[in-house]
């Protein structure tokens, strides 16, 4: 493991359009080239001019020119490679995260806000955007024109050579340990930047409960502290990382003074000339600035290499399980749970021994106190949550053979949370069955109870549902998800409190639409209803994880334990 | 210029410390250039010397040139700190301006726009302007003042010279200033493909659960790699910009070549200048050339960032909720937005005659209200409703009647269409807003638990509550029991939206602290619906604790719920 799987799938990114890095790399030394040629016939110029020789103009001009012709064509191709590919591998790469997000454990949702996903894939994106489009062909640049420029010099004298070599490494070596250390910071720089955006999500998503308790100044201030942490961090950052520039500008200034004056001794033992010397001055000169930007760019490297870090974790998480099972098998028990335990963490168990049986077509209700995972049952159904122990197979199949999709193609959820994507109403019920015809979904809708009401909106079926369904009430929401249930038509129906916010008379005429789409259904419910409790076949009682009743209505009324308590409570309850 | 006011405004933003920040930048760019001249002199002399062969000239003018350089970088040192420092503030400043933005919209805004819009805004728009005050003004800025640092040298070495190598990058200067406006367009239509990625990966992450139940989910995704493929495709354009910009620059730095061997060369013959000092020239040249060519390069990014810098202004600008919607109260709202850092009092909100109007003795006066979303469709017609102090009155009528919009309507979230409520002797029409809200405690159908620990999530009822009365409104909204069996009790963190905890356990959360809020009213929009029985039983004992000391309104429709009433009233459609 270790650092090099870490960057996995960002290397096999940039190894995919590899040609394109090749081709950067190419043209930027013929750019470097074009201008040391231009330097050479300089240094020839000068000393001829010394020499008392005429200086002919046309004959370097046209040399020249034919030089620059070639060094803009070059330098235009490759800037156009290198954005290409700092293009190419963020699509990829944005493509890839979107993908592994898809198949991501579902565990991983519940230890993630979403504002720190989306500030993650955006943000860090942004940043790793600039890496390649900035960073890496700067650093490319810049060692090529290293290497280029050095054989320039090692050509006109050696001795300047060695010690241009001796020397800038150990600068290298210095800067190396200071980058490290920035590199830790700027981790926690990308940390404040996350909180104060979980900060600014908080508020929006919770805004009707902060306007009303007027907690606006509350919020102010948690972003006050959050900045001000920001701003202190930065103080720290900054004395830091300018205290090592300093150091290092110092440091690098060195080996100019030094091969300068041994030029100087050089010409005056006659071993390179004054043009030679005057050439020299401007390479190096280019050398130095290419050496020193270098380090920068591994500053600004290791700012990028943070972010890749950060999106490798999400590569790195584990997918859901997934087989390869596609097809049930024939039997007549639809779902079977044998010993499951259960729990979010290791050693907090939700579910312990969790062992029952669905018959084809059975009609089951979970009843037991809030918080009594129940939810997560369903959760564990649908194979978002992987078990802790023991097993459970559905239609036939151990959960962990079905192929992820066709097991959820068996089951038709309705959930507590109900989401509408931000699109038309009929398009949320499309998600269903993309293949319905107008004609089923209207069905559906009535079945539903909701077609009506979408009728009394003035674009029907193709009004826009906002975030949430905001303009829509509780009741209309939740129909219209039982009605993208009623049209999935999946022998498999997991409903999960459908009935609990509504007002009774719409409750009453869902009861009799589910009713009829549960027909030919395995239906499994976590009831809070009376109606769908007394209807069911088989009653489980869930209490602290554990199914303490099992039996019909009649059966658990006559045990008159804990099942018998929490009707005489309900019925107390209905009663007006 | 629109970009000159957006850029002025940008500015504006940092109020007095502008100065400083300026100031900081200034410094460094001209202690940062000083450095380089001094390279640069020391080359001339080495240059000069060679011919001669004087060591111990050379020796004394190394080290005054070596001297003044580190000093130069000392002070660089200080100015840089200042000027980074500086930039967080404001990027710090701006966060807090964007979060009361935020906070304090129009309830209507956040039912029309998608949160990942605005979550889009914080985080793209505003990282990009942050990056104004970051780099891009920097790069901007610098450059010019460090081109001048350089002249002055220059020119004092040689005039004719510096001229003409000046001129032939002024022709540079020149192509780069008419890219400026293709890149701002193109700048422009990438962020708003990338607010339609933001809002797509919001979907996905928000409706994971559902996106994976269904088949067709996979679309969400389908539908973000289009807009990324066409984020890719868009950026064509782009590079193709950037690629004329930076060949442009390369073949200027040949030919300037060509300009100084030429004119240097003859200059040199002709005895106006030195050796020594060409080679100084160069050498300065070429970081003068460099920067020279920066102003071009940043300028286009910099008006990029204005594009960034605009969607935040317009978002500042948004109508706010005004502090009361029917009387203008603006000399305070605009004291509001000018400061917005200041803390909104509102205690004066008493001072105007909402309150002492009205002897009324009715906690809540809903009088023949009407009110529509729209203007078309009515949504409640000629609506009254008066409940006594002390009161426990149930709501109660078909979903879609218009419930919740009335307890809207009580939060003073919506203007009325017609008709007048008076709360507690507060008009809703004269009082501020933020009085009225004073008067109710709101306990919501979903309800929200904030990221943070229980504690702080009940506490934000009444900021000032002590432990012991957070414990106590804990107890009377049935909470205590589970709160203190959770492994870390009160200081258990929340997870997003509340998903650490059961439905009825964030219900009994938000009660407490609604409890704790104090207000005379509590209004629970179908607070009990979503519970199983058993916390609904506790939630219900929770609210029979509080009867007779509050007037209590609830729409609901369990009869369990219903059956605590004093008196229930039924709405009906229109």
């Amino acid at each position: 493991m270790g650092i090099k799987m870490r960057k996995k799938v960002f290397v096999k990114c940039m190894l995919q359009y590899g040609w394109l890095l090749l081709i950067e790399a190419v043209l930027a030394m013929i750019v470097s080239y074009m201008l040391v040629q231009g330097n050479q016939i300089i240094s020839v110029v000068i000393d001829d001019m010394l020499g008392g020789k005429k200086v002919v103009f046309a004959s370097f001009v046209v040399q020249f020119l034919i030089f620059t012709a070639v060094g803009v064509l070059a330098s235009f191709i490759q800037s156009i490679a290198a954005s290409k590919y700092a293009v190419l591998i963020c699509t990829k790469y944005k493509d890839l995260v979107v993908e592994k997000l898809y198949s991501i454990e579902y565990k991983y949702f519940d230890s993630n806000y979403v504002a720190t996903l989306l500030n993650k894939v955006i943000g860090d994106l942004g940043q790793i955007a600039e890496f390649l489009e900035s960073v890496l062909p700067q650093m490319i640049s810049n060692i090529i024109a290293i290497i280029i420029y050095s054989v320039y010099i090692a050509q006109l004298n050696l001795g300047l050579w060695i010690l241009i070599v001796v020397s800038y490494p150990l600068i290298f070596w210095i800067a190396n340990i200071l980058v490290k250390k920035i590199s830790g910071l700027q981790k926690i720089f990308r940390q404040k930047v996350d909180k104060m955006a979980e900060i600014a999500q908080d508020a929006v998503n919770g805004i009707l409960v902060l306007r009303s308790f007027g907690m606006e100044q509350i919020f102010q201030k948690k972003m006050h502290t959050a900045t001000e942490e920001l701003v202190e961090n930065e103080e720290k950052r900054t004395q830091m990382t300018n205290t090592a520039m300093v150091i290092r500008k110092v440091i690098q200034w060195l080996p100019n003074i030094i091969s300068a004056i041994y030029a100087v001794y050089l010409v005056q033992q006659g071993d390179i000339s004054l043009g030679g010397l005057v050439a020299f001055i401007l390479v190096l000169n280019k050398f130095v600035e290419a050496f020193i930007e270098l380090p920068f760019c591994m500053v600004d490297a290791s700012a990028g290499m943070v972010c890749i870090k950060r999106m490798e974790d999400i590569f790195e998480t584990k997918e859901e399980i997934n087989g390869t099972e596609c097809v049930p098998i024939d039997t007549n028990i639809t779902l079977c749970f044998d010993k499951v335990n259960f729990g979010y963490t290791q050693n907090n168990l939700v579910l312990q021994n969790l062992s029952f049986e669905v018959k084809k077509g059975e009609n089951i209700a979970f009843v037991g106190e809030s918080g009594g995972g129940k939810s997560t049952i369903f959760h564990l159904i649908c194979g978002f949550y992987e078990k802790t122990s023991g097993s459970y197979q559905l239609m036939g199949r151990r959960i962990e053979d079905w192929n992820r999709n066709a097991l959820r193609q068996q089951i038709a959820l309705v959930s507590q949370n109900v989401f509408l994507f931000p699109t038309t109403i009929e398009e949320n019920i499309l998600y269903g069955n993309p293949k319905a015809t107008h004609e089923e979904i209207i069905e559906a809708c009535k079945k539903a109870e909701i077609h009506e009401f979408i009728m009394t909106l003035p674009q029907g079926y193709q009004t826009i549902v906002g975030e949430r369904g905001a303009i829509l009430s509780g009741g209309q929401k939740q129909r219209i998800s039982i009605a993208r249930a009623i049209l999935k038509d999946a022998p498999i129906l997991l409903l999960d409190e459908p009935t609990s916010a509504l007002d009774v008379e719409t409750e009453s005429c869902i009861q009799s639409a589910i009713g009829a789409a549960m027909t030919g259904r395995t239906c499994i419910t976590i009831a809070h209803r009376l109606s769908t409790i007394v209807n069911a076949d088989k009653i489980l009682v869930l209490k602290q994880g554990h199914i303490v009743e099992c039996g019909t209505h009649n059966e658990l009324m006559a045990f008159g334990q804990v099942y018998a308590m929490m009707y005489g409570e309900a019925i107390d309850n209905e009663k007006l | 210029m629109k970009n000159y006011k957006l850029f002025i405004r940008s500015m504006k933003v940092m109020g007095n410390r502008m100065i400083l920040y300026l100031g900081a930048i200034f410094v460094m760019s001209v202690t940062f250039s000083m450095f380089s001249i001094m390279s640069s002199l020391l080359m001339k002399s080495v240059v000069d010397i060679a011919q001669v062969g004087d060591y111990q000239k050379l020796a004394v003018t190394i080290a005054v040139i070596v001297v003044i350089g580190v000093v130069s970088l000392l002070i660089y040192r200080v100015a840089t700190i200042r000027y980074n420092v500086e930039a967080k503030r404001v990027y710090g400043v701006l966060s807090e301006a964007v979060l009361e933005a935020e906070m304090r919209l129009p309830y209507s805004y956040y039912e029309k726009h998608h949160s990942g819009e605005i979550i889009s805004k914080i985080s793209y728009d505003l990282t990009k302007m942050g990056d104004i005050y970051g780099s891009r003004l920097r790069r901007v800025v610098m450059p010019f003042i460090q081109v001048i640092a350089f002249l002055i040298p220059m020119f004092l070495l040689s005039w004719q010279l510096t001229l003409c190598l000046v001129a032939t990058n002024a022709i540079m200067m020149g192509i780069e200033m008419l890219l400026l406006n293709p890149m701002h367009r193109v700048s422009t239509e990438l962020s708003a493909i990338n607010t339609k990625m933001t809002s797509r990966l919001s979907d996905l992450l928000q409706g994971m659960e559902q996106v994976r139940m269904y088949a067709s989910g996979y679309k969400t995704i389908d539908e973000f790699k289009t807009q990324n493929h066409c984020y890719a495709k868009k950026s064509n354009k782009m590079i193709l910009y950037i690629a004329c910009l930076n060949s442009g620059g390369k073949g200027f730095e040949l030919l300037c070549s060509l300009v100084f061997l030429v004119i240097g060369i003859y200059f040199v013959e002709k005895g106006y200048t030195t050796l020594g000092a060409l080679t100084a020239i160069y050498t300065m040249y070429g970081a003068f050339s460099f920067q020279f060519l920066q102003m071009g390069k940043y300028i286009p990014e910099l008006v990029g960032c204005l594009a960034n810098a605009k969607n935040i202004f317009d978002f500042l600008d948004e109508t706010r909720e005004p502090q009361n919607w029917y009387t203008d109260l603006f000399v305070q709202e605009k004291h509001i937005k000018n400061n917005f850092s200041e803390n909104m009092s509102c205690s004066d909100a008493f001072s105007y005659d909402g309150v002492h109007a009205s002897t009324n003795t009715f906690a809540v006066d809903i009088n023949s209200v009407t009110f529509s979303y729209d203007g078309e469709n009515t949504v409640l017609e000629d609506f009254s409703l008066q409940i006594k102090s002390g009161e426990c009155v149930a709501i109660t009528g078909v979903s879609g009647c218009g419930k919740t919009t009335l307890s809207k309507l009580l939060l003073g979230l919506y203007p009325l269409d017609g008709g007048t409520i008076i709360i507690n002797g507060l008009d809703i029409k004269k009082c501020h807003l933020t009085a009225l809200r004073k008067q109710i405690a709101y306990v919501p159908q979903e309800p929200y638990l904030f990221n943070g620990s229980i504690e702080e999530n009940i506490r934000m009822g009444r900021p000032s509550a002590t432990e012991e009365e957070i414990i106590k409104a804990a107890k009377q909204a049935n909470a205590h029991e589970f709160i203190i069996h959770l492994s870390e009790g009160y200081q258990t963190k929340v997870g997003e939206r509340g998903n650490n905890l059961s439905g009825g356990q964030c219900q009994r959360i938000a009660i407490a602290r609604a409890i704790l809020k104090d207000s005379p009213i509590i209004l629970m929009d179908e607070a009990t619906s979503a519970l199983d029985n058993e916390s609904e039983q506790f939630v219900n004992d929770a609210l029979k604790n509080l009867q007779g000391k509050k007037t209590i309104i609830m729409i609901a429709h369990r009869p369990s719920t219903i059956q605590l009433a004093d008196r229930v009233c039924c709405m009906g459609e229109k």
